[in-house]
């Protein structure tokens, strides 16, 4: 599919609205300055919240202490003392408080808040707080963390342990021809959405209303309403224009709106919280840090026997999400092929360092990473081309994953792989990089010192929540008639910049069967909209999407049953809404099921993982300058099967970011930490890549629908970001003969690297 | 050398006379005082370009633009490029081509791109890519970006007045 | 305490004379100057540091901001910026390297602002222009009410951030000989964490003159390798009155410790940055790059 198709932006669309790329929604709002982010509310009468925070990663907290010298009656202060319900943010695992109480476990960690009419006011108070805190031992490491010494979580300093089986891989690596074994690690990564956190409360007669960025109105429903103890209908959550998230705003805004609404409640008035940019890098959560070790077992021919597997991450001092990113990284671990002897061992650690939490991927990209460099490294072992070795070991129709599922038809690993060489022309660019680089020494002027490579990398991402997950969520839509014969799609999916309210109105305009222009997405606000579950985990046009069609074909039956038109032009069919509109309410329902032929044991990891998985393959190609170690990457191809394109140029777009994003993890997105403290904590500091950074990016896209989703349509936003590291570490193994097994692979690595390879 | 300034400039065309510390930066100004917030702030110390106005036709980050330098100054944001219900050429192929997602870092490449092109620069993708480097997006990965001010360069981007 | 927004004051000078008389008055009341403010606002707004009083320098750029020819010298005004630099047909045909340096401090948002006067005074280790100015052997224009004195560009910095300008000086401009390609080699390069606006992990600036097929007055300057920008002294007078060849490369790169200091901190790291400027200073003197 040609991704620059765009079809009319004026013209009514009748039908067809899918795969075609209607106007972005809220796009003239944004463009023209108009779109309100929460920090853009008007200002009058609203007081600045700020946070006052420890300055030691693990201690005891003895006490506050406020300088007599100032004249706190300007200001209002809350500690967890004032909390009038539970001192909790609510994720999974209930362990985090929103303030500290008798102890603090992460650098940065909050301890009291203050709110003031104005900004300086409010900077003059934080500066005469003080927090007494008799320093206790932290541990950073993870295998400190493991040796259990210092006590942060459990027994063992665990969240979350998590095994999967397939077969008996310890058996068979002992008979194994070739055993490949090796240690890959990845870095913290933060999200740097261009807008940074930010959270407004307001009490109201009846409870509060907190409105604000973020990715989950009804986490922040349940989080306010613990805290406030309140009933979860006296909270009501509105999600603002939303500046960026990757998963940045799907735990950590629980925490800050838990904070405004503690200002408000207690100074009885609307209080705003917006962390600058220093403050939202060091203490909002990153991509959790892994450390992966392989065994793989193969015969001597290059099939892939045994696969054994184990993942720690680094969770950080609270569980937050990390329970579920450790279930996504173990399920997609062993990555698209088949073997029939797997062996997963995972565990979630505990740490001093800022809580960890979602982030694009949400454990996949660690694990794919590990697994497709292991590729890499077992076809050097194993003498095989690692075209080849892929080729020989892709799932198939009807093979099976790790955890036993069945992928039936489909399953187009193989496909995109191929496609990818030919899109690519992998294979002549790889022949013409040995050519280059053999002959460069004898080059004159820059040439003399670079070296090229092409890598590529193979993975997929499972659609939606894991296992039970969407399930337990039980996602509610509702399409509702107007007068003017329009209809509302109302959900609580969060525009974050992926292009909810234009996809969602297709979605829901396809099932209706009227032009798109007819169906208005309204904002999320939980007093309109139940739940429709998270904006996260490609879930939304696939989930979200697929329950509109449903509701939208109920809603047109239910309109052709009253009003007795059948197949009727699309005027006389709005003129119908609208006239059933005004008699009374006229709306139609979609909740989510599990398909009945899905099966997930929670406990043992069996059964299937996912509702579906998209594919995908990507190739990079770079350069390295081996004077400095610099990396320029060239190009990137993007070839995945996402069941059915929603939107053309939306889907390009999350490709073109989602490879950016992941080539600034694999290549200069370090985080710096000294003492649990994120020592470059600025955008001068931690640098994500520039237009000048980013190569041209082909994004192709291949469209298998999946039965098992209305419009066939498995999920986008996270899965481009999953590639580009594996594919980077492969392409420098072309370029300079070495194995990175760490990411961020960063000039300082490489030089040294490189040199002592010279020697 | 009063502690509030009082400040002559034009903004978005029209004279305006304000009262602000004189340190206080134009970001703030422009988003307080002048209640324009289409100018984001994305990290307040020049590294993200979201804050990007002209001054004098040349675009500057306004986070590090004390307002007493301002004095006398014209100043443009984003919400000067339409009149009233028609879109500039660049704000048409923006919608048109993927150029904003978020929205966040959309005015800066707005009046970065605005001036690079009223200054007669080249729109080839490596010239446009030097020209933009100063502005951040982490949603776009640049490439619909480049190819929306590309169609504005090249003309002819309008859409009805209703899409604005 | 450190001050707030609305505690900070302004003097805005009408002309050099105006603030040359206003620093000579309250000399001791640490009023600093304001240029293109791209520095300062950062101190004043992230670490709220750096002072609360200002001498606000705009309304001198009809007066410091020109580029021109002075004699046999080139002039730069001390309030030119960087697009200002980058611009300059004149500062292209005196010496390339200026208007590249210009062109990779920060992108053209901050070029449009920054100044000349400001990265000098500014002082970073890591300030982009100032190995050229170095390497340049430029001198220095600072004036006060009590005249004006040319200095060094290589004897105004005596330490990390600290120079030789007194409280009542301001920076008017520097000047340089020419030095054209055809005369000789000139090379310059940024090492930064990406491609475009970033803080240099290393900068190098070299010229060195042509005499019969060998180098001579050669310049090897080095930035963020030590507390201020250096020279590699043992490396260039291992190269003069060398001709070209790998293994002169190779000799001087192995001098280069003696000059440089790099640290290790959260940019980069010492090893990465010795075995860059190794690796330039060789290649360099080698002829391969330039
Ligand atoms: C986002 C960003 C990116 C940057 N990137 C780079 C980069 O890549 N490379 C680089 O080198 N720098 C960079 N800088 C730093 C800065 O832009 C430069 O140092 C610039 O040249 C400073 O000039 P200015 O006019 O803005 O100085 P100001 O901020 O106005 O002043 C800087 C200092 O110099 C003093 N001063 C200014 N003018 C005079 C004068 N005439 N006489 C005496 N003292 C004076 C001031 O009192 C102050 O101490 C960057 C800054 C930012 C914000
Ligand atoms: S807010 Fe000004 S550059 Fe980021
Ligand atoms: S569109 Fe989100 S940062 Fe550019």
């Amino acid at each position: 599919m040609s991704t620059d198709q765009v079809t009319s932006l004026t013209g009514v669309n009748t039908g067809g609205a899918l795969g075609t790329s209607v106007p972005r929604r809220e796009g003239a709002a944004k463009l023209c300055g108009e779109a309100r982010f929460v920090d853009d509310l008007p200002r009058q009468n609203v007081w600045l919240g700020g946070t006052v925070r420890a300055d030691v990663p693990h201690a005891r907290l003895l006490a506050i202490r406020f300088d007599p010298c100032f004249d706190w009656s300007r200001v209002v202060v809350v500690t967890a003392a004032d909390i009038p319900g539970e001192n909790v943010v609510p994720v999974v695992l209930r362990d985090q408080p929103s303030l500290a109480e008798s102890f603090v476990r992460y650098h940065g960690e909050p301890v009291a808040l203050i709110a003031a009419a104005d900004e300086e006011t409010l900077q003059q108070a934080l500066d005469r707080v003080d927090v007494d805190l008799s320093p206790l031992e932290p541990v950073f490491d993870i295998d400190e963390a493991l040796a259990a010494k210092v006590p942060l979580f459990g027994p063992e300093n665990v969240f979350r342990t998590i095994t999967i089986r397939k077969g008996d891989a310890g058996e068979t690596l002992q008979t194994a021809d070739v055993v490949v074994e090796e240690v890959y690690e990845t870095g913290a990564q933060e999200h740097v959405y261009l807008e940074p956190q930010g959270m407004q409360a307001e009490p109201t007669a009846s409870g509060i209303t907190v409105c604000g960025s973020m990715q989950c109105p009804y986490y922040i429903v349940e989080g306010v309403a613990l805290l406030l103890g309140l009933a979860q209908e006296q909270v009501r959550v509105i999600a603002c224009m939303t500046g960026g998230g990757f998963g940045g705003k799907e735990d950590f805004p629980t925490l800050i709106a838990g904070h405004a609404a503690l200002l408000a409640w207690k100074a009885r008035r609307p209080v705003r919280m917006i962390y600058d940019r220093v403050e939202d890098l060091r203490y909002t959560s990153k991509r959790h840090p892994a450390r992966i070790r392989h065994r793989s077992g193969w015969s001597r021919a290059g099939r892939l026997l045994a696969m054994q597997i184990e993942i720690e991450l680094d969770g950080g001092a609270y569980s937050t999400l990390s329970p579920l990113v450790l279930q996504r990284a173990a399920v997609h671990a062993a990555g698209p092929y088949q073997c029939d002897q797997i062996e997963i061992n995972a565990r979630a650690v505990a740490t001093n360092h800022p809580p960890r939490g979602a982030f694009r991927g949400f454990g996949a990209p660690q694990v794919h990473f590990a697994l497709e460099t292991h590729m890499g490294s077992c076809a050097a072992r194993l003498g095989l081309d690692p075209v080849e070795l892929r080729r020989r070991n892709v799932i198939g129709p009807r093979g099976t994953l790790a955890t036993g599922q069945n992928v039936g038809e489909d399953v187009a690993a193989a496909e995109v792989f191929e496609r990818a060489l030919v899109e690519s022309g992998f294979l002549a660019r790889r022949a013409a990089y040995d050519d280059s680089n053999r002959r460069a020494l004898s080059a004159a002027g820059p040439e003399r010192f670079k070296r090229r490579g092409i890598g590529l990398s193979l993975f997929m991402h499972g659609t939606g929540m894991n296992g039970d997950g969407e399930g337990l969520v039980r996602s509610e839509v509702l399409l509702r008639g107007n007068a003017d014969g329009t209809v509302s799609a109302v959900t609580c999916q969060v525009e974050i910049g992926q292009g909810t309210q234009t996809i969602l109105a297709q979605l829901a305009a396809d099932g209706l069967g009227i032009p798109v222009e007819w169906v208005v997405a309204e904002k999320p606000d939980t007093a309109m909209a139940r739940d429709s579950g998270p904006t996260v985990a490609s879930r939304t046009a696939a989930i979200v999407g697929g329950l509109l069609i449903s509701a939208g074909r109920q809603f047109r039956e239910e309109v052709e049953r009253r009003s007795g038109l059948c197949k009727a032009d699309p005027d006389a069919f709005r003129s119908a809404i609208a006239r059933l509109a005004t008699e009374g309410p006229l709306e139609s329902r979609a909740y989510y099921s599990r398909p009945p032929d899905m099966q997930w044991d929670e406990a043992t990891h069996r059964g299937d993982g996912y509702l579906a998985y998209t594919w995908s393959c990507c190739v990079v190609a770079l350069e390295v300058d081996t004077l400095t170690g610099e990396v320029k990457v060239l190009d990137v191809t993007a070839v995945q099967d996402v069941g059915k394109v929603v939107h053309p140029l939306f889907a390009a777009g999350q490709v073109e970011g989602g490879v950016a994003q992941a080539l600034g993890w694999a290549l200069m997105e370090e985080t710096v930490w000294a003492d649990g403290l994120l020592r470059n904590a600025t955008m001068t500091d931690y640098v994500i890549p520039t237009a000048c950074d980013v190569p041209p990016i082909r994004a192709v896209f291949l469209e298998h629908p999946h039965p098992r989703l209305p419009h066939g349509a498995k999920g986008l936003g996270e899965l481009p970001a999953e590639g580009p590291a594996p594919a980077v570490a492969n392409a420098l193994r072309q370029a300079l003969g070495i194995h990175f097994n760490r990411i961020p692979i960063t000039p300082e690595i490489i030089l040294p690297a490189w040199e002592d390879r010279q020697q | 050398m009063n502690q509030h300034a009082a400040i002559r400039f034009t903004l978005n065309g029209q004279p305006r006379e304000i009262a602000a510390p004189p340190m206080q930066r134009l970001l703030d100004v422009l988003r307080q005082t002048c209640e324009l917030t289409g100018t984001k702030n994305g990290c307040g110390e020049g590294d993200c370009g979201a804050c990007t106005v002209l001054i004098d036709g040349v675009p500057v980050v306004s986070c590090l633009v004390p307002i007493v330098q301002v004095e006398g100054a014209d100043v443009r944001t984003v919400e000067s490029l339409a009149e009233g219900d028609q879109p500039h050429p660049l704000q048409a192929a923006f919608l048109k081509h993927g150029g904003t997602q978020c929205g966040s870092c959309a005015a800066g490449l707005l009046m970065t791109a605005c001036a690079h092109l009223e200054h007669g620069g080249e729109t080839d993708d490596a010239t446009l890519r030097a020209a933009l480097a100063g502005v951040v997006c982490r949603c776009a990965g640049y490439q619909q970006v480049i190819a929306s001010v590309q169609a504005a360069a090249r003309g002819g981007e309008t859409l009805d007045g209703n899409h604005l | 305490m450190t001050a707030i927004i609305s505690d900070h004051r302004v003097y805005t000078a009408t002309d050099l004379d105006d603030a040359l008389r206003f620093l000579a008055e309250h000399r001791e009341e640490g009023w600093r100057p304001l240029a293109g403010g791209t520095d300062v606002m950062v101190g004043v707004y992230r670490d709220r540091s750096g002072g609360d009083q200002w001498l606000n320098l705009s309304r001198l750029r009809p007066q410091l901001a020109g580029i021109g020819r002075d004699g046999d010298f080139v002039h730069v005004g001390a309030l030119a910026t960087m697009t200002d630099l980058r611009r300059s047909a004149l500062l292209e045909e005196s010496c390339p390297l200026i208007g590249r340096a210009a062109a990779v401090v920060g992108a053209t948002q901050v070029q449009n602002r920054a100044t000349v006067g400001g990265n000098i005074a500014n002082g970073s280790p890591a300030g982009d222009t100032l190995p050229v100015w170095l390497a340049l052997d430029a001198e220095l224009e600072l004036a006060s009410v009590r005249g004006q004195r040319r200095i060094a560009y290589g004897e105004f910095m005596t330490g990390y951030r600290r120079s030789v300008r007194e409280p009542d000086e301001l920076i008017t401009g520097l000047r340089f000989q020419p030095r054209s390609g055809s005369t000789g080699r000139m090379y310059y390069r940024k090492v930064a964490p990406r491609a475009a606006q970033g803080i240099s992990k290393v900068v190098f600036a070299a010229i060195a003159g042509w005499n019969d097929g060998r180098y001579e007055n050669v310049r090897l300057v080095f930035g963020s390798m030590g507390p201020i920008t250096v020279r590699a002294r043992a490396a260039e007078q291992c190269a003069e009155g060398e001709a070209p060849s790998a293994q002169l490369g190779e000799q001087a790169a192995e001098r280069l410790a003696a000059d440089l200091s790099p640290i290790n901190d959260a940019r980069s790291t010492a090893d990465y940055r010795l075995r860059v400027a190794k690796n330039l200073v060789r290649e360099f003197l080698a002829g391969n790059l330039g």
